[in-house]
């Protein structure tokens, strides 16, 4: 029986001959320095990036653009991953972005309209139905976030709450899909992830002054800081208690800067780059092992990576923001 | 100037009231200018403050928008956006200055904590200081909107007064005056035509008698 280095062998063969064509620091360079925004589409195109030239007139392309080298990047893990569950971890968090969609759409009346991701690889008719009592129309895990959702809804009826649990339901279900998987590495992500948006939601809901039961609430479960520490923490309120709970997990300089910009009342977007920074250092260090699912899912990951950052760049050359300021934000934020 | 009027007392009677019945008009349309003015320059003042005000806090709030985009796909915008958190309305009413009906607009928002409508996931927290920026600015927006409003009908009345100033000042009551002069002028002259004709028939009658 092949071990995990074996069976990956042909997917991290295809993933280093596909990863030469990640855009480099130079070729952000001549993005970032384009004159315009459709000579920063043709520099894409001649990256590799397909269907700019169709959608060049449209007014903000920038979406359609991504998702379809979003739905290129899916399409590259079915073929190439030798285990099919791999590809659920990448889609599942727009089949939960559609469940929040729906349940939101349908409890307050709203129109779901462009919120609605084409990603997700659940129908929105099966998850209408699902919320239309239909529970089997779609995976007990969905079905159970949606009833999980409503419950503490019903108790608090605002729609962040719906956000809140949705999300929490949805790393649950990654972390349980990602151990069934029995990829390390993959776990360990996941928990970084959970690790960096439960510090991101101490921070900011202490900024936007959400009291404890909302964080506790919001808090997931599951990543290497314990969340209930966290939220004990976040109730106190005492600086001390965070950095307690923070101790010896290597997020204590987070912790400090974060609270230093809380009692400054400055932005938190800071923090949100450190968060970056740290992804990145994980997905470097994946691409740095020569054999196993490491240097698959870190080609996976920096190509997500690279997709926000041309997301960055045009939305800021859209908005006609400066050069040295898009570079500033990149400094750090490229792998 | 052409003055189609009969040259009568009568006439001259009625024209002069038409005068009087001007310049009254004229004083108090020109009293309505600058109390107008008065009212019209103290809006301006405010709406100074205000827009200053509103453009300060857009300047800080519309950039966090800016980057929230810039780091959000527009679904997971409109998603986190999606249903409001607050309910808010405008209370319209409105008051009077000077007899010209103005706006009274007030921003009534609902009982609520906060007003972030989204969770914490994918969503920056760039997005979080432009909402409350821009919640914190509304109640500034809505009054900078009553005030330009009020600005803009005041300023039309003002228009309107200082065009009505200005026909009776340079027209109407210079026609009237020297409609009045024409028709004492025509009278007199009437006057002395008589006198003559009646110095003509005494001297010649006097010379009969002789």
């Amino acid at each position: 029986m092949l071990g995990l280095e074996g069976k990956y062998a042909y997917a991290v063969g295809r993933s280093r001959a596909v990863e030469a064509k990640l855009l480099d620091r130079a070729t952000i360079d001549r993005v970032v320095d384009a004159p315009d925004v459709q000579s920063a589409f043709k520099i894409l195109g001649e990256a590799g990036y397909s269907y700019v030239d169709s959608i060049l007139k449209e007014e903000s392309p920038i979406d359609e653009v991504l998702n379809k080298e979003e739905m290129k990047l899916f399409y590259f893990i079915k073929e190439t991953s030798p285990d099919e569950r791999l590809i659920d971890i990448f889609t599942l968090p727009y089949d939960y972005h559609n469940i929040k969609v729906l349940l939101k759409a349908r409890t307050y009346g709203v129109p779901p309209a462009s919120a609605i991701s084409g990603l997700a690889s659940l129908s929105t008719e099966s998850i209408n139905d699902a919320l239309g009592g239909e529970v089997q129309a779609i995976p007990d895990e969905f079905s159970l976030a949606i009833e999980r959702a409503q419950a503490v809804h019903s108790l608090r009826p605002s729609p962040e709450i719906i956000d809140i649990i949705v999300d929490k339901e949805m790393y649950g279900d990654l972390l349980k899909r990602a151990r069934a998987i029995g990829i390390p590495f993959l776990t360990k992500q996941i928990q970084n992830e959970i690790d960096c948006l439960n510090l991101s939601i101490f921070f900011r809901a202490r900024k936007m002054g959400r009291d404890a039961w909302l964080v506790e609430h919001a808090l997931v479960p599951g990543g290497k800081l314990d969340s209930v520490r966290l939220a004990t923490a976040y109730k106190d309120g005492a600086p001390d208690s965070l950095m307690n709970v923070l101790s010896k997990t290597g997020y204590e300089f987070i912790a400090k800067r974060g609270l230093e910009l809380l009692e400054k009342g400055r932005s938190l977007s800071e923090i949100e780059r450190f968060f970056e920074g740290i992804s990145i250092r994980l997905i470097d260090q994946a691409r740095q092992v020569p054999l196993g699912p490491e240097p698959f899912i870190g080609y996976i990951l920096a190509k997500q990576r690279e997709l926000e950052v041309v997301r960055l760049v045009i939305a800021s050359k859209t908005a006609g923001v400066s050069r040295d300021s898009m570079r500033e934000r990149l400094r750090d934020g490229y792998v | 100037m052409e003055i189609r009027v009969s040259a009568t007392r009568m006439q001259l009677l009625a024209t002069r009231k038409r005068l009087v019945m001007a310049e009254r008009g004229h004083k108090l349309l020109k009293d309505k200018l600058d109390e107008l003015m008065k009212h019209f320059l103290e809006l301006i003042r405010t709406e100074h403050g205000l827009r200053e005000e509103v453009e300060d806090a857009l300047v800080h709030a519309l950039p966090g928008f800016l980057e929230a985009r810039a780091t959000m796909s527009n679904e997971l915008m409109e998603a986190a956006l999606l249903v409001s958190r607050a309910q808010s309305k405008i209370d319209a009413a409105s008051r009077n200055i000077m007899n010209i009906k103005v706006p009274e607009l007030t921003w009534v928002i609902g009982e609520v904590q906060d007003v972030y409508p989204y969770g914490f996931y994918r969503t920056s927290a760039a997005l979080d200081d432009a909402v409350e920026g821009l919640t914190m600015i509304m109640p500034k927006l809505v009054k900078l909107a009553e005030v330009e409003k009020s600005i803009e009908l005041l300023a039309s009345e003002l228009e309107r007064t200082r065009r009505r100033v200005n026909a009776l000042e340079y027209v109407v009551i210079p026609n009237l005056k020297e409609t009045v002069r024409y028709v004492v002028m025509k009278l007199d002259e009437a006057e002395r035509g008589n006198l003559t004709r009646l110095m003509k028939v005494k001297e010649i009658v006097k010379e009969k008698r002789a």
